[in-house]
């Protein structure tokens, strides 16, 4: 388009050096043409613009590491002048990878119908992809001028890891191996009014400054802490096979049959809490981690130490329950 | 659907996407659209062409044919390109294999017949085409080809009248025979997706009409103006066929329209603001004749000494290239020339190691004011002190010489000239110029008048300026030359001896040519000349002249001006004598002061450029008899009778002149020395003028050769199978390796061969080069072809790997990917994307 434009200007200035020079009348004429087409082009491009409205979307919310996904873009044109060219034009940010300068071009809609363009994209690390700076201008019919269009929509997709089946196998042999090796109190949780004071669990008590008591019974929810510094999240391999053990963790914890799942990690300053109560609900809670925050809610007054004592996975990968490495 | 869709879908309107399922209805609607693009488009543009080239196609043509014919061609064309479309092309398979040999057929058969119709019938559609043409041949035979050409047409066309040339049927097939070509051209270009051509086609005709100044009628001009923007709108509209149906018909329908806005009320409106501005055009046309094209002419020719419109005491020329044939200055003189013309433009007055400085401002003022004397008309009477001595022994005529070349800072002046009051003359006899075009009065000296009393004591007070003032030589930085003059025994004092003696030794120290080294640093400039190289132009002799004047007592300039012969004169239907000055006759000469007649000029250059033959005996005797050391002769000597200048008079100058006392065997050679010295000079200008063309070229050949090289490897690459392909994607990476320092061949395990992957770019995860390991090991060793997904990822992969690698790539490495083939990371996701 630079290119036209840039051919355009300079026809423009010789046929005006021409004029100065040359008493031809042909050469008025050409002045004029040049002059009054592209300025009905304009005008008429005015017209389009103000008709036309862009959706932008997704194909899907989240996929898994590795799978593709689609850029949905439409054009309605609502006019009943046909639109040319319509071009869509952003950076495109996909985790663990360098920005991509996005110029997708819709080649023509007609007068009161619409078009769209898909754009395939593929991620090979867990995050968000976004469109940043999305912008559609309209072109007009002899692609000298554009205008922006009006529109809404945007384009985020989630990728979230996949779930390590052999990982998940592991996870459940020690927890197995693990229960056989506890007699009892392997569960512990908060005093409620009834609870015998022999249950009390005295040096967590006096650590959390309120009373800790041992149960017998499994708890109806269990708590999985991501314990991963900022800094993870930048690297990519790295924050990859965490989160994927992550998913894997929280899939073994949300099997059916057991209870919720409370999952927290740290965001800045403060801590951010999603429970997990089924299998779907996985990829969601995967979904919040990776910075979905509506459904995350804060956790501003986190007991670290008693989530120190449930489920924690470190930075490292290595999962803890009750302070001791479980795998 | 995925994973995570939403639900609740947008409206859907009747979604026109861009694909493939459409494409067997597009095919014939394009086809369609294309015949129409060539009907208006050629139409218009033959119409055009008749037009502006004055054929009176209604009454000489057969009409019937003319567009019957042009809509046959137009029909051909589009027919024909559409078979040579890139698309066609690239198919897979034995579709695409076939298009491509029947459109090669097609060509084929097309060219054979036309070829046999200019075979059997060329004699009579070239007599139809000069013929129909011969208005618009006539004018541009005018104005380009002189008498000789027309004299020519006027012949031919008699023939042709003879030999029954000048039927409708035969003109009008002379015109579309010539016209087939070009259409024919016009659909391959465009179907390589070149709309543009179109737009030159109109180009074309255009150019026509500014030579003839008719311009074709509104019609045809509509169907041209809606041709090109058919043309160039079409790709805006190429994914959606509804969009383009109507886009094409609004243009149509606007086009028309438009045409008639302009025609009937912008165009008054222009043309009246057209009168308006009569002056501001005036204006602008002179700022670009006289200011703007010579300052680029001088951007080229560059400054300094011979190289542009200021002669200066540079010893060099400056600049990049000498354009020594670009006329500087036309002069032009009242009457027939007899004798060299010397116009100076700079005076010398001191001598540096790199130049001739002039004299410092106001030291004439300064020098009368101390000793007393007056200038009466601000130095004025000094310069028109020689042309009062001449008196009545010189033929006064009056020169005018204008400057081509852009704004000069001194006016050149010749010796005997009468400068008026509305010049400003400077301490060391440079004249201000005051316009682009001047004219002086002057007197050839011939001989030597006596002064008045006034006259007299105006010439006496300068005489001792001139002795003081000009007699400064620098002894201590030429021992070599004073030496020598010491053992020449130079007669001091006397001018015309002197003189003789100083040409002679000059003779015998140097010799002329005009591409020589610079003076080495350190050395001096007319010492090297004299005592090393021996070699030398005018700058050369003049400086050792005037200083070789100066060591024998007689006051002594160097000038710097331009030279003409007597031949280099061409007489005008007016009857005026003009030439033109080119940076060739850019010279430079000493001058002495003569007592009682001032400055005269002195050649002491043997066979320089500026001039048919050697001036020097010329000069040498005009100056013996200004200092009355010889007597005027008769018989092709220099005192002129005023009757018998008329019976002499050149009716004009044919070649070179051949002065009475010279022999013709000498005159010959000067005349081949000095074809021989214009054809070597300027040797340095002419290898950078061919720098100046082949550096671009070569590099927009570069440029497109990795262009094509690309574009063949991306084919190749789709035209193969699967394991060719894995092998064509892993050469390309292992290129981009070698040039990011991986050795070429790397026999190596295949950890060994992942470290060193790894230290090129560590951005690779493992995880992409097992995946590669794998999809190579198959395809090289597995039983079955790569199936589309391993494809896939293996393009995927390259071109990461690639991109990155270019990204990571030092700037003097980038260059080298373009000529690996490999596709640049602008725009290969999205082809990687599109590939499969």
């Amino acid at each position: 388009m630079l290119k036209r434009r840039l051919y355009y200007l300079l026809m423009l200035a010789g046929v005006f050096y021409l004029v100065l020079l040359y008493d031809f009348w042909g050469l008025r004429f050409v002045a004029g043409c040049l002059l009054v087409f592209p300025s009905g082009s304009l005008l008429l491009l005015l017209l389009q613009a103000l008709c036309g409205r862009y959706t932008l979307e997704a194909e899907s919310e989240w996929v898994y590491r590795g799978e593709g996904t689609a850029l949905v873009f439409t054009l309605e044109n609502r006019g009943i002048l046909p639109v040319g060219r319509v071009m869509l034009s952003g950076r495109l940010q996909t985790p663990g990878e360098k920005d991509i300068k996005l110029r997708q071009c819709l080649l023509g809609v007609g007068a009161r119908a619409a078009g769209t363009v898909r754009v395939s994209v593929q991620t090979a690390h867990c995050g968000t992809a976004r469109l940043e700076k999305a912008r559609v201008r309209i072109f007009d019919a002899l692609g000298l001028f554009s205008l922006p269009v009006r529109g809404n929509g945007s384009f985020a997709v989630y990728v979230l890891p996949r779930v390590d089946a052999g990982y998940g196998r592991e996870l459940e042999r020690v927890a197995q191996t693990f229960a056989d090796a506890q007699e009892d109190d392997i569960y512990i949780r908060s005093y409620r009014q009834g609870d015998s004071i022999h249950r009390v669990y005295w040096k967590l008590s006096a650590k959390e400054g309120e009373l800790q008591v041992r149960d017998y019974e499994p708890f109806s929810s269990v708590s999985l802490y991501l314990d991963f510094g900022h800094r993870l999240r930048e690297q990519a391999a790295e924050w990859d096979a965490y989160l994927e053990k992550a998913a894997s963790i929280l899939a073994y914890l949300s099997k059916p049959g057991q209870n919720m799942t409370e999952v927290v990690w740290s965001e800045g300053e403060s801590f951010r809490r999603y429970t997990v109560r089924g299998g779907r609900e996985t990829a969601e809670c995967m979904c919040a981690v990776l910075g979905r925050r509506d459904d995350a809610a804060a956790y501003f007054d986190a007991p670290v130490f008693a989530l120190e004592q449930g489920y924690r996975l470190d930075g490292e990968g290595r999962l803890y329950l009750g302070g001791a490495l479980f795998l | 659907m995925r994973h995570g869709d939403k639900s609740g879908g947008t409206v859907n309107l009747g979604t026109i996407s861009p694909g493939a399922e459409e494409h067997g209805i597009s095919r014939h609607a394009g086809l369609i659209f294309d015949i129409l693009l060539f009907c208006i488009s050629g139409v218009g543009m033959a119409g055009a062409f008749l037009e502006t080239l004055l054929v009176d196609w209604r009454s000489e043509f057969d009409q019937t044919l003319l567009w019957g014919g042009l809509l046959a061609f137009c029909v051909v064309s589009a027919l024909w390109s559409a078979g040579c479309r890139k698309d066609d092309y690239t198919k897979h398979g034995k579709n695409g294999k076939s298009r491509r040999l029947w459109a090669v057929w097609r060509t084929m058969a097309l060219i054979c017949a036309y070829g046999a119709a200019l075979f059997l019938y060329g004699e009579t559609i070239v007599r139809g085409f000069i013929w129909s043409f011969r208005n618009g041949l006539e004018l541009f035979g005018e104005y380009y080809g002189g008498e000789g050409a027309l004299q020519y047409g006027e012949e031919l066309l008699q023939r042709i009248a003879e030999g029954g040339g000048d039927t409708a049927q035969v003109r009008t097939l002379g015109f579309l025979a010539v016209l087939f070509p070009v259409f024919m051209l016009t659909g391959f270009i465009y179907a390589r997706g070149k709309w543009q051509v179109f737009l030159i086609e109109n180009v074309l005709w255009f150019a026509a009409a500014c030579v003839t100044d008719v311009f074709p009628g509104i019609p045809f001009v509509t169907l041209c103006v809606t041709g090109i923007i058919l043309a160039a709108s079409a790709r805006e509209f190429r994914d959606s066929r509804a969009a383009w149906v109507q886009a094409s018909a609004g243009i149509v329908v606007l086009c028309f329209l438009g045409i008639l806005f302009i025609e009937r009320l912008a165009l008054p409106v222009i043309n009246e603001q057209y009168e308006r501005g009569a002056e501001l055009r005036h204006e602008f046309y002179l700022t670009v004749n006289y200011k703007w094209l010579p300052g680029l002419q001088k951007l080229f020719n560059g400054s300094g000494f011979g190289a542009g419109v200021d002669v200066t005491g540079a010893f060099g020329r400056q600049g990049r290239v000498s354009g020594i044939m670009t006329d500087v200055y036309r002069v032009t003189l009242d009457a027939a020339p007899r004798r060299t013309l010397y116009l100076r433009g700079f005076v010398g007055a001191g001598y540096s190691r790199r130049r001739w400085e002039p004299e410092d401002e106001g030291t004439l003022e300064r020098y009368y004011r101390d000793n007393g004397f007056s200038l009466y008309e601000g130095g004025r009477e000094l310069i028109n002190m020689s042309f009062a001595a001449a008196g009545d022994n010189g033929r006064t005529s009056t020169v005018t010489i204008e400057e081509l070349l852009g704004k000069g800072k001194y006016s050149l002046l010749p010796y005997g000239a009468f400068v008026t009051e509305a010049y400003t003359v400077h301490s060391g006899g440079a004249v201000d110029r005051i316009d682009g075009s001047y004219s002086f009065r002057y007197r050839e000296m011939f001989g030597v008048e006596e002064l008045t009393e006034q006259w007299e004591h105006i010439e006496e007070q300068y005489r001792q300026y001139a002795y003081d003032s000009f007699l400064d030589y620098p002894e201590e930085r030429l021992p070599q030359l004073t030496l020598t003059l010491k053992e020449a025994g130079l007669p001091v004092g006397d001018v015309y001896g002197c003189a003789a003696a100083i040409i002679e030794l000059l003779e015998e120290k140097g010799t002329y040519r005009l591409d020589v080294a610079a003076t080495p640093v350190g050395k001096d400039f007319v010492e090297y000349f004299l005592f090393d190289s021996h070699e030398g132009y005018c700058a050369h002799f003049a400086s050792a002249a005037v200083l070789m004047f100066r060591y024998c007592g007689i006051p002594a300039r160097y000038a710097t001006g331009y030279s003409v012969s007597a031949a280099g004169f061409s007489r005008t239907p007016e009857n005026v004598y003009t030439a033109g000055l080119t940076g060739a006759q850019a010279h430079a000469w000493a001058e002495v002061y003569v007592d009682g007649v001032g400055w005269v000029p002195v050649e002491t250059t043997p066979g320089a450029a500026a001039f048919a033959g050697d001036n020097r005996a010329e000069m040498l005797r005009r100056l013996g008899i200004l200092t009355g050391s010889i007597e005027p002769t008769v018989g092709g000597s220099i005192v002129i009778d005023d009757d018998e200048e008329e019976e002499e008079e050149p009716e004009e100058s044919v070649g070179l002149p051949l002065l009475p006392y010279e022999d013709e065997e000498e005159s010959e050679e000067m005349e081949e020395n000095e074809t021989q010295i214009r054809q070597t000079g300027g040797l340095k200008g002419i290898i950078f003028r061919v720098l100046l063309i082949a550096v671009p070229a070569a590099a927009v050949f570069f440029v497109l050769l990795g262009r094509v090289r690309r574009l063949l490897w991306n084919k190749r690459l789709e035209r193969v199978g699967g394991q060719e392909k894995v092998f064509l994607f892993y050469r390309n990476m292992r290129s981009a390796l070698c040039v990011m320092g991986c050795p070429r061949k790397l026999a190596l395990t295949g950890e060994a061969f992942w470290e060193r992957l790894h230290k090129v770019l560590s951005s690779l995860s493992r995880e992409e080069y097992e995946a590669l390991c794998d999809i190579l090991e198959q395809s090289s060793f597995g039983n079955r072809a790569p199936s589309g997904e391993e494809l896939e990822t293996l393009a995927r992969l390259h071109d990461n790997m690639v991109s990155r690698l270019y990204l990571n790539a030092p700037f003097y490495k980038k260059p080298a990917f373009a000529g690996l083939r490999c596709v640049l990371p602008a725009s290969f996701r999205t082809y990687s994307l599109k590939r499969f």
